[in-house]
């Protein structure tokens, strides 16, 4: 069979037309890695680079199933399996080693890609193992597998059906599977309320995401979906190809196309449940578009819940999705009938059980949840077991981000989580702390806000943040710091000195003049994070941080929120109010032809103005009292109006 | 040159002749339809054209690669080339394809330009693609011996040009950036893919006549 | 009526043809000779396919370059022939007819009478595809006779096919040879042995020997049985005997 194989080999490399594209392809590919890897010397991102490269598999796709199509049909040309199918086996291990002989060749054209994935991850001198190999998972998912997917594509097309029909099959294919098509179910969709994503993406064997920024702590989507699929392919297209060229009497041969097909069925089931992914397109199920549609109708309420939290004991489990068992110690004040929840609409309550573990009923209407309680007792405490995962704050085996302000476990009373003017979500940050014991399994290793025993996070806190990924703890003089490695800061030094950054501003902002580092952590804000989020990601808790950036406005930015409540109508004057204390003379440059005539400075003129006529101090004074008086429920403009 | 044979030719594609037919006339339409219904007719108006850049230019190439599988790859194709030795020669062959993809092209254009302006400046830059794509397609026939193998490397061409985000693909991308086309983008860029065009053209002649 | 002359074909390095020269007047001929000799090549040059290096290849006296007389009366059959396969017989008949510039109102009768020749008159609107390979390759020889051409070459025009369909090839010859120079390029020597007048035998880019039946089993005699056995020597013996240049 080697010799075989080998000579499969030499025949390929000597057919005129397969060796010219063979070479040309080579080259433009090697020509692309190269220029890519001199930017990389200017941006020094390693990820953007890796994700360059995986967008060669869509080249590689089309390439090998045009190839595996010619390499295979010529044969067929020739009337040469006719004349080894009279050979024991022969029709088999000809095929077999002409497959054999393509999956050398793949597995040559990818590791010259890992190759110089590689040379990139030693050049930016990364030291992150899990992110080496997410480069060689990378490459054999999005380039050996989707390439093994086209030749078995473009060797059925041969097997099984006449020239014209092969053509127009492995063209189609290769338009819908490419990005060519990408737009079309989205018109489809918008346009005429048809909706053919379900077909389209059975067919998305690509990498998703490459044309978006890439999220340093998730990395590129290599989700146990994305295996399911493209393996459901290889193993229903395998098993077709050997039905096709196998003896029918040879059982074993049987046996392995059933078993290929069980492979296949197996793989499917899985895929149409896919979980947690990041996939971010133009569908309207996916990312971004699940919440702005949603959220677009008016379907969010804000209600008190006339009860309290005071402790969350939780049993979280994430794999490709997330599923918890969470039992609430409720600080009721009276006997309540309803007892109102958020939770992001995307977890289905499986059950909901009182303290004698008898259930509960309930309702879930949107991001709401509705407890009712038929007894004239207290509750004290309810059990709640559910699962789900939200599009965006993913929560899977590659990776975790669950923000403490994203209500991805119940939160009392009845809270708004989207700003649709914005297309950005509100961080529910809420005004009381509770005690919280988790429990968590998880592939990868969770970082938290809450203390760590091993599996266990425990702690007194506002909300509990959960991260996992490429991310790593580092201590600088007893400030925790949970960073992206794949997303260095440059300012990272400044967490040296952060009590220097600080002190200016501790009479003034930073209220609590003894504030312990120790006790604040600082999460660096993901893409998605900082995207999502409003005020831009920088989201303060009284235990941690969120912060996209490590400069001294965003540290004094973070650490001044800690005390001023979220308010989404005060979001306009909070960002004026912070930029004029660390950018006063920034501010004042703006030349004032700009500042009377641009639509984006209009409130800043307002405020300006307010500042010029009334005086700096005043004006700055009142408005950090307004921040913090959560019964001022006036918006930005009403407020700076009102002063004089 | 008669025009009856390639009546013949087109004949011989049975139903796949209609391909590039419904893409132009039905699959485009309705995704323009769709974009305005979205986007309103004034936004719409450059997404179309973005669009239909990625489907136009390459369904040119796809009577020529169905008919001209016959004539490189047919059994018996040296019928195709002995019988006088002027008829060697494709090239007649090759433009009267792209002239006829152009004609329906047009007709779709002609549709548009009552909705928006500035259609004619497209128009051009859409038939000098196709021109590039058929003239790229005749000279990989006759220098690869294989049709299949040529419309490949085309359709890795857009792919590159199109979703591969690099200097080196957008130094060598025929396709057009976003915004609304005026004539002098049409004076820079178009007129180099014409040149290159005609180029690959001749090339695609001279291996024609040594294809026997 | 149809000559070759010091001709000489290579490709690249490679001397296909090394000084072949022929003489035609009407008949048949048979072109015998192993796989490489040549004869491909040679047909090819002679229906103006391929420009030739040296020499030359006259018809009535005049080049074979820009002879329109010449083009108007050469009918050829390749090795393999399955062209247009989703046309009817007709309409793939009149494509070659379009091809070889026959007269329009002469078309419809010369694609008739073609088929009849070639028995496959009540399969005119069938598509070739439906044909067996026997039938295409009957197709094959009627667009080889459309315009009634006075030369016709046909190479290896009864591999793969059945007896029956071998029969039926030579029946057509015996049919369609009054008045016409015929050339049969092929391996089947028991072909040329029943059909030809005379057998050229090359090899090796080069023309060994061209002569009768007669002339070629001779070449055979005392080398194969022996001189006083009764066994007589056939055509092939005569051309391994040529060829092996015994």
């Amino acid at each position: 069979m080697s010799a075989l194989i080998k000579n499969n080999l030499k025949l390929f490399f000597r057919t005129k037309y397969l060796l010219f594209s063979f070479l040309l392809f080579t080259a433009a590919v090697n020509a692309f890695l190269a220029k890519e890897f001199y930017n990389l010397l200017i941006h020094n991102d390693v990820l953007y680079y890796l994700g360059e490269s995986q967008m060669l598999s869509i080249v590689y796709f089309v390439f090998f199933v045009f190839i595996s199509y010619e390499y295979i049909a010529k044969s067929k040309n020739v009337n040469l399996s006719e004349s080894i199918s009279v050979i024991n086996n022969g029709k088999f291990i000809f095929y077999i080693s002409k497959l054999a002989a393509l999956a050398i060749i793949m597995l040559i054209m990818t590791l010259n890609i890992l190759i110089y994935n590689y040379a990139a991850y030693f050049f930016e001198g990364i030291k992150l193992l899990p992110f080496a190999l997410h480069i060689f998972l990378n490459n054999i998912l999005n380039i050996f597998l989707v390439s093994l997917a086209g030749a078995c594509i473009g060797t059925v097309a041969a097997l099984y059906l006449s020239k014209f029909q092969a053509y127009l099959l492995i063209i189609i294919l290769t338009v819908l599977i490419s990005p060519i098509s990408e737009f079309m179910p989205y018109v489809l969709f918008m346009g005429y309320g048809i909706n053919i994503y379900p077909l389209m993406d059975v067919l998305n064997i690509l990498p998703p995401n490459l044309n978006w920024v890439s999220e340093a702590l998730y990395g590129l989507s290599i989700e146990p979906y994305r295996w399911n699929l493209v393996i459901f392919w290889i193993s229903l297209l395998s098993s077709s190809i050997l039905f096709k060229i196998s003896n029918k009497k040879r059982k074993i041969i049987n046996y392995i196309s059933v078993t290929l097909i069980i492979i296949s069925v197996y793989n499917f089931y899985f895929y149409m449940h896919p979980g947690s992914i990041v996939k971010k397109d133009y569908n309207p199920m996916n990312y971004i578009a699940f919440d702005e549609l949603y959220y677009s109708k008016n379907v969010q309420k804000e209600e008190e819940s006339g009860f309290a939290i005071s402790s969350y004991d939780m049993k979280i489990e994430i794999d490709r999705k997330l599923e918890n068992s969470v039992s609430l110690l409720l600080d009721e004040s009276e006997v309540l009938r309803i007892y109102k929840f958020t939770l992001y609409r995307n977890f289905d309550i499986k059950e909901v059980r009182d303290k004698n573990n008898n259930p509960l009923e309930f309702m879930r209407h949107g991001d709401y949840l509705d407890i009712y309680n038929s007894t004239n007792e207290k509750l004290e405490r309810i059990q709640i077991v559910y699962s789900g995962y939200s599009p965006v704050f993913y929560s899977n085996s590659q990776g975790v981000l669950l923000p403490g302000c994203f209500p991805y476990y119940p939160v009392e009373g009845y809270k708004k989580i989207y700003i649709k003017e914005q297309s950005s979500y509100i961080p529910i940050i809420r005004d009381c702390t509770s005690e919280f014991n988790l429990y968590v399994e998880s592939s990868i290793d969770i970082y938290s806000n809450l203390e760590r025993d091993g599996d266990k996070y425990y702690g007194e806190a506002q909300a509990v943040t959960l991260v996992g990924g490429f991310v790593n703890e580092k201590k600088y003089n007893n400030c925790t710091f949970y960073g992206l490695p794949l997303e260095r800061l440059e300012t990272e030094n400044n967490l040296f000195r952060i009590d220097d950054i600080l002190e200016p501003y501790k009479s003034s902002l930073i209220k609590d003049e003894d504030i312990s580092l120790k006790k604040i952590k600082i999460f660096q804000s993901t893409v998605i994070f900082s995207g999502k989020m409003a005020d831009n990601g920088i989201v303060s808790f009284d235990d941690h941080i969120f912060t996209y950036d490590l400069s001294e406005d965003c540290i004094v930015q973070g650490f001044a929120q800690i005390y001023i409540p979220y308010d989404a109508n005060k979001s306009k004057i909070k960002k004026e109010f912070f930029n004029y204390i660390l950018h006063k003379e920034k501010v004042r440059k703006i030349p004032k032809a700009e500042l009377e005539n641009s639509v984006i400075y209009e409130f800043r003129k307002l405020f300006l103005e307010k500042i010029d006529e009334l005086g700096e101090n005043y004006v700055m004074e009142k408005t950090y009292v307004f921040l913090n008086d959560k019964n001022d429920t006036r918006d930005s403009e009403a407020f700076i109006r009102s002063l004089n | 040159m008669d025009v009856r044979l390639i009546y013949y030719d087109f004949k011989n594609l049975k139903v796949y002749y209609f391909i590039p037919v419904l893409i132009i006339f039905l699959f485009i339409p309705v995704l323009s339809i769709g974009m305005v219904k979205i986007y309103g007719i004034e936004i719409a108006h450059i997404m179309i054209f973005r669009e239909a850049e990625k489907y136009i230019p390459i369904m040119s190439a796809w009577w020529t690669t169905f008919i001209f599988r016959e004539y490189i790859e047919g059994d018996g194709n040296e019928l195709l080339y002995c019988v006088n030795k002027r008829g060697k020669l494709k090239a007649f062959q090759i433009v009267f394809i792209f002239l006829w993809y152009i004609l329906h092209v047009s007709i779709v254009f002609l549709v548009g330009s009552i909705f928006w302006n500035n259609i004619l400046a497209e128009f051009i830059k859409t038939v000098i693609q196709c021109f590039f794509f058929t003239s790229s397609l005749y000279m990989l026939i006759y220098t690869l011996k294989s049709t299949t193998i040529s419309f490949m490397i085309l359709l890795i061409y857009e792919l590159f040009s199109l979703f591969i985000n690099s200097e080196i693909t957008h130094f060598i991308s025929i396709f057009g950036d976003n915004g609304t086309l005026i004539m002098n983008i049409i004076g820079s860029k178009s007129l180099v893919v014409l040149f290159i065009s005609i180029v690959f053209f001749v090339i695609g002649v001279y291996k024609n006549k040594r294809f026997y | 009526m149809f000559e070759i002359s010091n001709l000489y074909k290579s490709f690249k390095k490679n001397q296909v043809l090394k000084d072949v020269s022929l003489s035609f007047e009407n008949g048949i001929y048979g072109l015998l000779g192993p796989n490489g000799a040549g004869k491909t090549t040679l047909i090819r040059c002679m229906v103006n396919l391929y420009d030739i290096n040296k020499g030359v290849i006259k018809f009535n006296g005049l080049s074979i370059d820009n002879n329109d007389e010449f083009l108007s009366n050469i009918g050829y059959l390749p090795q393999k022939f399955g062209l247009f396969k989703e046309l009817t017989a007709y309409e793939n008949l009149k494509y070659f007819c379009i091809l070889k510039k026959i007269n329009k109102d002469r078309m419809d009768d010369e694609i008739k009478d073609c088929l009849k020749a070639v028995n496959l008159e009540d399969r005119i609107n069938h598509k070739v595809s439906t044909l067996s390979g026997g039938m295409i390759r009957r197709l094959g020889i009627a667009q080889a006779i459309l315009g009634k051409p006075r030369i016709i070459i046909f190479d290896e025009p009864t591999a793969g096919l059945d007896p029956e369909e071998r029969i039926r090839f030579k029946n057509i010859l015996t049919q369609i040879k009054k008045d016409r120079l015929i050339i049969i390029s092929t391996h089947i020597v028991e072909d040329i042995e029943a059909s030809c007048d005379r057998i050229i035998i090359m090899n090796d880019g080069r023309v060994l020997k061209s002569g009768s039946a007669k002339e070629i089993k001779s070449a055979a005699i005392g080398k194969v049985y022996g001189e006083k056995s009764k066994l007589k020597p056939t055509v092939e013996d005569g051309y391994m005997c040529i060829i092996k240049r015994i």
